[in-house]
This record gives structure tokens, sequence and C-alpha cells, in this order.
């Protein structure tokens, strides 16, 4: 009885394994290296781990990157930078993004409040420096 | 046979009557709006004007022009609902008191949101037809909305 009940656990735990190798979270990703921003490593990591999974050219979802697509940044205008800016550190702010269905699966992606900051921080100074171009 | 469709008619009837009476307040306000965006951009093209009355203004400002349907239960309930949530995003109205950056962010995602199609709300669409934007009037928002950006950023 007990081998058959371990016989049967067995698959699905296999099963388990090979869900969580598949997860975004385990993988690393190559995009964040591809991405030569200029941007401070701190936001680099918050944006990678957060943002990174719907909002790159190798996402999956076409409406996120048709929002915003960090891989197509430096061919935005100055005028959409600015307002993607405005836009990442509201959305942030106000807890829209990242969306909770996204944080029912990757819990670690939620941001804390001391990483608001930094984001809204960083996405000011970098306004600021385009108004000022 | 006939009977039970006959009595399923009169309830149906019944609720149709019914729910009239349970009214949404109508989104109309005699304020002045002295931030409002096509009273700041008073020199814009009249036919771009009317494209933002047309098209945008009924969610996204404090006076809805109702057509003679918006006012029937259960259609009612769905514009009521529509108009909440336009103006919950942003209303035109309040343009003018935003800061230059938020103005910039503004003008870019009317032109964004026109040109994906988000909007107007395909669902909204089919309540008023007449609220869809053309290629051309798109391409005109668009156009006029980046000189408008380019010229606050270099102010």
């Amino acid at each position: 009885m007990k081998r058959i009940i371990l016989l049967s656990i067995l698959p699905v735990l296999a099963l388990l394994l090979f869900i969580a190798a598949q997860s975004p979270a385990s993988r690393v990703s190559p995009v964040a290296d591809d991405l030569e921003l200029g941007w401070p490593e701190d936001v680099m990591v918050l944006l990678e781990r957060s943002c990174f999974d719907c909002h790159t050219a190798e996402s999956g979802n076409i409406k996120a990157k048709g929002k915003l697509n960090f891989s197509k940044w430096e061919g935005y205008k100055l005028t959409k930078q600015i307002s993607k800016l405005d836009g990442i550190s509201g959305t942030i702010e106000e807890k829209d993004m990242p969306p909770k269905k996204y944080l029912e699966k990757k819990p670690e992606a939620a941001f804390t409040d001391e990483e608001i900051a930094l984001i809204k921080k960083w996405a000011d100074a970098e306004i600021d420096k385009r108004m000022e171009e | 046979m006939k009977k039970i469709g006959l009595v399923i008619l009169y309830i149906l009837l019944g609720s149709f009557v019914l729910i009239q009476f349970f009214r949404v307040q109508k989104n109309v306000s005699e304020d002045a709006v002295p931030y409002d965006f096509l009273q700041v951009h008073s020199d814009m093209p009249e036919n771009l004007q009317n494209t933002f009355r047309t098209s945008c203004y009924d969610c996204h400002s404090n006076n809805t022009n109702y057509p003679w349907y918006a006012l029937i239960a259960p259609f009612s309930w769905v514009i009521d609902q529509h108009i909440r949530n336009g103006k919950n995003e942003l209303s035109f109205n309040a343009y003018d008191s935003l800061g230059k950056r938020q103005k910039i962010a503004f003008l870019d995602q009317i032109c964004e949101v026109v040109s994906d199609s988000s909007m107007p709300p395909q669902n909204y669409l089919m309540l008023h037809p007449d609220a869809a934007l053309s290629a051309d009037e798109i391409l005109s928002i668009c156009n006029w909305a980046e000189t408008e950006a380019i010229k606050l950023l270099r102010k």
C-alpha cells in the first residue's frame, strides 16, 4: 500500500519540479544584460525582477509590450520617454503594477515602500534630465 | 406552451419597466472650466476640437452629451459606469492644473491610446458608433499632440 502511494506521488513531484524549472523566477534572465540604458544598478535590479518579464522584447505579453517595451527604449522620442517615466513612477506608486495576477505567481516581484521611493526618485531625476535638454 | 411564452414576455416587460425607476445621476455641470484642455488650446483647429468633444469628452469631462437611449436602463447603467471610469482615469476639464511633465505625459498618452485602439473602448463604441475615430483623425490627434508636447518641453 505504502509503495503504491509513493509511486503515485513520485510523478506528481517530478511534474512539480518540471514546472518550477520552467517558471520565470528561476530562469536566469539574459534580458537585463542586453539592455544598456545607463541606469543605476539598483534600479536595473528592481526593473529586471518586477518589470522585464512582460515589458521587454522577449515577452509574450503583447499588450504589456505595446504599452511599454524597455527593449525599444532608445527608440522612444523624448516626450514619450518622459511620459513613460511618469507612468512607471505613477503605476508603481499606486500599486497598479506589477498586476495582482502576476504577483500571485511571483510574489517576490512586489515592491517594498523603500523600493517604490527609489524608483520614484530615479524616475523624477530622469525626467528632469530630459526636461533640461 | 403558448401560455408560458406569454408569461415570460410579461415578466420581461415588467422587469424592463421596473428597472427604469433606478435612475442614474446625469454627468452635467454648469460650472466654469478654467483648466479645460480645449479652452487652453482654443487655437486648435475646429474639426480637431470637435473630434475631442465627440470621442473623448463624454467620459473624460464633467459634461456628457447624452444620446436619447442613454437614459433607458440598463444602457444608462452601463454608460454611467463608463463615465465614472473615464473621469477617474483623467479629466480634460482639469488639464491646465497639471504640471509640465504631466501635461507632456497626458499629450503622449492621448496619441498612444487612440493609436492602439484602446480608446474609445470597443464596448463603448457599440453604444456610441459616432465616437469611433478614423485613421485620419488619429493622425491629426497625434500630430497635434506631439507638436504641443515638444512646445512644452522647449518652454
